[in-house]
């Protein structure tokens, strides 16, 4: 890939078809004639072409590390070994960790418990990247991806007095509220997801709701929102419940 | 998938799951033939971490082989054995070379290793397409990502993101001129 070339979306778009065996018949004719016409034109379809194949090969490896990982990690000995005495204290300081967090955990609310064990961060949605009337809310989910809440929320909340009926905005707003901490908010931001008639944030407001109603020891109504929801998680969660009450 | 259930697929659907970079059939074609190779790598004077990095470049180029149409295997055993057998060609391959490098130190003849070359181009080819994928913004990484790994199609790629498949036909130009530009500055 060396020759500064120029590729038009046209063009690129006949490339790929070309190498998907996909061309229609007035792409065929409209490829033919670019080979004839464009003297840049082969290299134009190789550098398309090596830059896909290269392109999928670099995911594959990508992938492949991953899977090494998951699937082998802790078999390589890559560890400098330490003598002995080193073992020895890190297990004795382990076993003191085990005892203090035992300790901890003896004194801290069962629901709380429940709670942490359960609640992940909503990994938020794929930002658009142009062309869409929703800026503020990709640049406010930039913010929340990267655990910005206030910042987030400082740019949906405005958007939200616009359109308050709006179910992505709503959820995301009863996100940021959450991992801030802003338990009342978050629990009345998702409560009016649900009173609407559909929204595809549904199970997910019922999840955070139940969590939020876990840690507040409203254990009814996480109970009832729980046994609501098909996800294994929530059906777990719900026994867990009802064991500890 | 199951480990084993790699072993179930039809010749159709073991192909499709190749083209179309199926997590699961990579997955257990990796788990079941790695133990192998690095078994035969260890015993023939490599080590773990050379039968990884062997493993993984012979994986792609399987992988690309049955893509091409140049390999087309039979059932997942005729697959995996391909896949051990282009492991086995690579670390003699490499064996050679480095018995190569010391004859040739010696002033002794000279091996051709032109496939060799090859495959170092390539991999370098990928390190700096790696560089430049990493410069790309989260949401192009993502959608390429989706486009050519995963093989989502355009219009569930719009759908997904929320777009129109004309912005997502335009998207994908402008990430794919992006990447490019980043590799040939």
């Amino acid at each position: 890939m060396s020759k500064d070339l120029h590729i038009t979306p046209l063009e690129y778009e006949l490339i790929e078809a070309w190498l998907d065996d996909s061309l229609s018949s007035e792409q065929e004719k409209a490829f033919q004639d670019m080979e004839k016409e464009d003297s840049d034109w082969a290299l134009k379809v190789k550098e398309v072409k090596t830059l896909r194949e290269d392109l999928e090969s670099l995911l594959v490896k990508n992938e492949l590390e991953k899977i090494h990982e998951e699937a082998f990690e802790g078999s390589n000995p890559r560890t400098a070994s330490f003598p002995r005495w080193i073992w020895a204290v890190a297990a004795s300081l382990a076993l003191i960790l085990v005892a203090w967090w035992g300790f901890q955990g003896g004194f801290q609310d069962p629901n709380q418990k429940l709670f942490e064990a359960y609640y992940e961060t909503d990994p938020g949605l794929i930002t658009a990247m142009s062309g869409t009337d929703s800026y503020e809310f990709d640049r406010g989910m930039v913010d929340f991806k990267e655990g910005k809440y206030q910042e987030a929320l400082a740019l949906w909340k405005p958007l939200l007095e616009q359109n308050p009926s709006g179910d992505t905005l709503l959820y995301f707003v009863g996100m940021a509220n959450l991992e801030l901490q802003n338990f009342q908010e978050s629990k009345e931001d998702l409560q009016k997801i649900l009173s609407e008639s559909s929204s595809e944030f549904e199970e997910d407001a019922k999840w955070y709701l139940a969590l939020i109603y876990l840690k507040q020891g409203e254990l009814d109504q996480a109970k009832l929102l729980l046994s609501d929801l098909d996800k294994p998680e929530a059906q777990k969660l719900l026994e867990e419940i009802q064991k500890e009450s | 998938m199951p480990k084993d259930s790699i072993n179930q697929l039809s010749q159709e659907e073991l192909i499709r799951g190749i083209k179309e970079n199926e997590r699961s059939v990579m997955s257990s074609l990796y788990i079941e033939v790695f133990p192998k190779v690095k078994s035969y790598i260890i015993q023939n004077n490599g080590d773990e971490d050379q039968a990884k990095d062997i493993f993984q470049e012979a994986f792609l180029v399987a992988w690309q082989k049955v893509k091409a149409g140049e390999f087309l295997p039979q059932n997942s055993t005729a697959m995996q054995g391909f896949l051990f057998q282009v492991s086995k060609n690579k670390w003699l391959d490499w064996l050679r070379s480095s018995r190569f490098k010391k004859e040739s130190s010696l002033g002794a003849i000279s091996i051709e290793v032109a496939d060799f070359e090859e495959e170092f181009l390539l991999d370098e080819r990928l390190s700096m397409l790696d560089r430049a994928f990493q410069q790309l913004g989260e949401s192009c990484q993502e959608l390429l990502k989706l486009f050519y790994f995963k093989k989502m199609s355009l219009d569930k790629l719009a759908q997904s993101f929320g777009w129109t498949p004309k912005t997502a036909k335009n998207n994908k130009y402008r990430c794919m001129e992006s990447l490019r530009k980043i590799v040939n500055s």
